[in-house]
């Protein structure tokens, strides 16, 4: 096993420098330098490429990128173009944040997917609602649903804290407020594309002989649906989980935003409104990084959880 | 109870089946569509107020002149919402219509080439699979500049792969019937016949996925827009509109709740017409 | 040459008390689909005794009901909306209660499975659930009815798989059931089904999806823990050479009704009903393609769906010995000699031109 997982992460490797290659390439063309943003309309041609010397800007691509890249591994990514400050020191304590978003909005909609439909009661009521639910889920934009949760639960109700962030230092109380709405937001599409999918395997795994033989065995329906049932219709929701880590990713930029939220989203979000080079660079590049890894993660876990998949 | 002399004489009809494609969910999805859409091309000639002209009526509740209200700047809501459906509508369709156009023709190359070819092309679409399409959007539209038709083509370049790969299983599974068909079938014709009943199949996998990457294209400008980075001002914007009118949900929620509700309802109608539940 | 001597001569293992206690008593079983409002009847008006310590086959075609029967013995339809199901069966169960399983409410029924009866099904592939290992699914068949600890449960497991022919058993308990072959899959089923003692084994083609030398060890198998333990075991097969070598008796069913019951010996050396002498002669036996003037005959037409309407005898549109009578009349279940039931109009006419036929053909 452990020789299955080396495999892969090196074969891994080349993807993602491929892949960040690519990003580093374009934005470097496209943006050309931004010395002539830097020192605005009136400078001279040779102040720019004074600048552009000075910054490495005039350099070939590659060596550009792999001169980036040797300092990203050693925690540099540059400076930031509006607020000069290391762009390392702005990243960190941002990732905390929309990671911990994206373990409850992930935590919820699996946990909602199979309350909801791994029950043997009142089946036809709950699949109504449940289908209603994940068509509503995948449609509505986030941001559309934020919006209209704030309506209904912060200014109409006034049960929960419209936007923000409270840190567990200043209270976990405080902290799980805050956080609930945005993680629910973030959720549905999730828990919309995950039920469609779990129902459908769910329905599969109970044709098979073995729930017939389960029954057969005089077990209970409910025993028959959580051991027999449920194990085999969650294994592919592992792998489609892992495919949606990618689309979560944009949803926390957007959820953050509208919760107005100190995540790495809405940096970005500010970064690309400035064309603050260094920051985009480096949060897409570790996005890019960060996507990959957990993809191969949730492939292991699969592989170690599904016991017909032979590793390696 | 049955007694063994049962004369059961009457002959039993086979269940009925409903006619294919007819199914409440795809009509429903229709009818959403034909409204939007009819809305969006009759927008000019319905009588709204012009949606870019400001008044003095600020954030003004719903009522008889204003159906939706007024915005903050006295702009009609309701016809801006109307309005807004040309630009979603045009996106959406520009990104159906890249990623139909690009994704087809290499799905189709890569499934009927194998060999290389095909490798590569798969281990590009896996790559793309899993990227965050967003991020991938807002870069490219830092990039590039943020007007429509950009928007579009960033977009489609996003969902392409989604369709080359489709596309690609498709002809596989078709070429994997021809070699049978024609080992004993006798000449042409197998081939014939094959092509006129595979090809409307696939025909309809492809529009499937056409719609569900309009939804896609919709959901996705709108969520850019959302974030400043859509189509500029002043034209009517669905993403745009519930930026704006956020600021004022505690008092006028329905400058952000009708255009959301309209990209909601639009998304849904696609997306209905294109997925297959039940 | 003669039928008779061409008729497969059943080699049944001796052995085993006569069976007199009864264990299980049918009557009146019917089985109803409701398709669309329409009602379709999968079993009709079905009566069996089966005593303990017999081997008792049930043979038909598919589409014949034989399966439902089984099905409907385990309380399996019940979770199907669509069903129907009506008559009697009493069920003598190890606590000495008689038990209708067609009336008692679900819980009941839940503890009698496996416990009291039992059943094994074709496949084995998809019998056992991927993800669990064999020890945990069978130990999970014992604990259902035990009160036992689950180390005492695994030692139990332990124990039947042993007994039943698995080779290292101990190291079967920690596999998944894809590394095991289709035959050991099989006999880890059996262990499942016996492992809480039930009194009647149900076999639902059991033999049916194994190869030919997987089939005759499970067999032998069976025989010889049905030898050991007195249990009873309804076979359910298409396969009249299983009958042949496994059954005391056998049913035959047609369209969902019993059509012939008969002692197997007296079956196969003197079918009375033409569906069931069909069904003798359709067998290939090896060696048959030299013989001079033997056809090997099937049987023209097709199984009766369920869904076809009826009018007299459900086999007179594919029998060769049917008259105008048998399009309208529909045949009773008549007692016809020792032990002997069949569902013909002209049984014993056919059965004397049978016996002339002979008798001349020795001249």
């Amino acid at each position: 096993m452990l020789g299955h997982i080396t495999r892969r992460v090196l074969l891994l490797i080349p993807n993602v420098i491929a892949m960040t290659f690519l990003l580093f390439a374009t934005v470097t063309y496209f943006l050309g330098s931004p010395a002539a943003a830097m020192l605005g309309q009136e400078a001279s041609r040779e102040d720019i490429a004074a600048l552009n010397a000075q910054y490495g800007f005039d350099r070939p691509v590659i060596i550009q990128y792999l001169d980036w890249m040797w300092r990203a591994l050693q925690g540099d990514f540059g400076r930031s173009y509006t607020s000069q400050q290391l762009v390392a020191e702005a990243l960190w304590p941002t990732i905390p944040l929309t990671i911990e978003l994206s373990l409850w909005a992930m935590a919820i909609a699996v946990l909602m997917t199979i309350l909801l439909n791994s029950l043997p009661f009142a089946r036809r009521i709950v699949s109504a609602i449940t289908t209603f639910l994940a068509v509503i889920g995948i449609t509505i934009p986030n941001f559309m649903l934020g919006v209209c949760l704030i309506y209904v639960f912060a200014v109409q109700l006034r049960w929960l804290p419209t936007t923000g962030w409270v840190p567990w230092s200043e209270g976990i109380g405080k902290h799980l407020l805050h956080i609930i709405l945005p993680a629910v937001t973030l959720s549905a599409n999730y828990f919309g594309s995950f039920t469609l999918v779990y129902r459908e395997e769910y329905r599969a795994a109970y044709e098979r002989l073995y729930i017939k033989v389960a029954r057969a065995k005089g077990l209970s329906e409910l025993r028959v649906s959580l051991v027999h049932a449920l194990p085999n219709a969650i294994l592919p929701v592992i792998t489609y989980i892992g495919l949606s880590l990618g689309p979560l990713v944009g949803g926390a930029v957007v959820t953050e935003m509208v919760f107005s939220m100190p995540g790495v989203g809405r940096l970005f979000v500010g970064a690309i409104g400035a064309h603050d080079f260094p920051v985009m660079l480096a949060i897409g590049i570790l996005v890019i990084i960060a996507v990959m890894v957990a993809n191969l993660v949730s492939d292991i876990v699969y592989a170690s959880i599904n016991p017909q998949v032979s590793l390696g | 109870m049955v007694a063994a002399t049962d004369n059961l004489a009457r002959p039993r009809k086979k269940p009925s089946f409903r006619p294919r494609g007819l199914s409440a969910q795809r009509m429903i999805g229709a009818a959403i569509i034909a409204i939007v859409v009819a809305l969006g091309i009759l927008a000019p000639v319905l009588g709204l107020t012009d949606p870019n002209e400001s008044s003095m009526d600020i954030l003004v509740g719903p009522g008889a002149m204003h159906w939706a209200g007024t915005d903050e700047l006295g702009r009609d809501v309701f016809s801006r919402v109307i309005y807004g459906a040309r630009v979603s509508l045009l996106v959406g369709l520009g990104v159906g219509i890249f990623a139909t156009v690009v994704g087809v023709p290499i799905g189709v190359l890569a499934g009927y080439t194998r060999g290389k070819v095909d490798l590569l092309i798969v281990q590009i679409i896996d790559l793309f699979v899993a990227l965050p399409a967003l991020i991938l959007a807002l870069l490219i539209t830092a990039i590039v500049g943020s007007t429509a038709e950009n928007i579009a083509i960033v977009l489609g370049f996003v969902m392409w792969p989604t369709t080359a790969r489709l596309v690609r299983g498709q002809v596989i599974s078709v070429r994997e019937a021809l070699y049978v068909e024609a080992a004993r079938a006798s000449g042409g014709s197998a081939f014939w016949i094959m092509w006129r009943h595979i090809l409307p199949n696939v025909v309809r996998i492809i529009s499937a996925q056409f719609s569900i990457t309009v939804a896609f294209g919709i959901f996705s400008s709108a969520s850019l827009s959302f974030l400043g980075l859509g189509v500029p001002p002043p034209t009517p914007d669905w993403g745009t509109m519930v930026r704006e009118g956020a600021q004022y949900l505690s008092f006028m929620p329905l400058m952000s709740i009708a255009p959301g509700a309209a990209v909601t309802l639009t998304v849904m109608g696609f997306y209905l017409i294109g997925s297959k539940n039940d | 040459m003669t039928d008779a001597d061409t008729k497969i001569q059943p080699l049944k293992v001796e052995g085993g008390s006569p069976a007199t206690e009864t264990l299980l008593d049918l009557r009146n079983l019917s089985v109803r689909y409701d398709a669309g409002g329409y009602g379709v009847h999968a079993v009709r008006d079905v009566n069996l005794t089966l005593k303990r310590g017999e081997v008792v086959a049930l043979v038909g075609e598919s589409g014949s009901g034989k399966s439902t029967i089984g099905h409907a013995l385990m309380g399996l339809l019940r979770f199907d909306r669509n069903v129907k199901v009506d008559g009697a069966a009493r069920l003598v169960c190890k606590d000495g209660v008689t038990r209708d399983l067609l009336a008692i409410n679900d819980r009941e029924m839940q503890r009698i499975r496996g416990n009291d009866v039992s059943i094994i099904f074709q496949e084995p592939m998809s019998s056992l659930n991927p993800l669990h290992t064999i020890g945990h699914q069978v130990s999970e068949a014992i604990l259902a009815h035990k009160r036992i600890s689950r180390r005492e449960a695994r030692e139990r497991a332990l124990y039947f798989l042993r007994h039943l022919g698995l080779s290292n058993p101990a190291q079967a308990m920690d596999r998944h059931p894809h590394q095991l072959s289709g035959g050991m899959r099989q006999r880890v089923m059996i262990a499942m089904a016996l492992s809480c003692d039930a009194n009647l084994l149900i076999a639902d083609e059991a033999t049916t999806a194994l190869d030919a030398t997987v089939q005759a060890q499970i067999i032998e198998l069976l025989q010889a823990l049905q030898k050991e333990s007195r249990m009873t075991i309804l076979f359910i097969t298409h396969d009249l050479g299983v009958v042949a070598e496994m059954a005391d008796r056998a049913v035959v069913l047609y369209a969902g009704q019993i059509v012939e019951l008969a002692p197997t010996a007296s079956l196969f050396r003197n079918p009375l009903m033409p569906y069931t002498q069909a069904l003798i002669d359709a067998i290939p036996r090896l060696g048959s393609s030299r013989m001079p003037g033997y056809e090997l005959r099937g049987i023209p037409g097709r199984a009766p769906s369920a869904l076809d309407a009826v009018t007299g005898c459900s086999f007179h549109p594919r029998c060769p010995r049917a008259i105008d009578a048998c399009k309208t009349d529909m045949p009773a279940l008549e007692a016809a000699g020792l032990s002997r039931l069949v569902r013909c109009l002209r049984w014993k006419e056919l059965e004397q031109e049978d016996r002339s036929e002979r008798a001349a053909a020795f001249r």
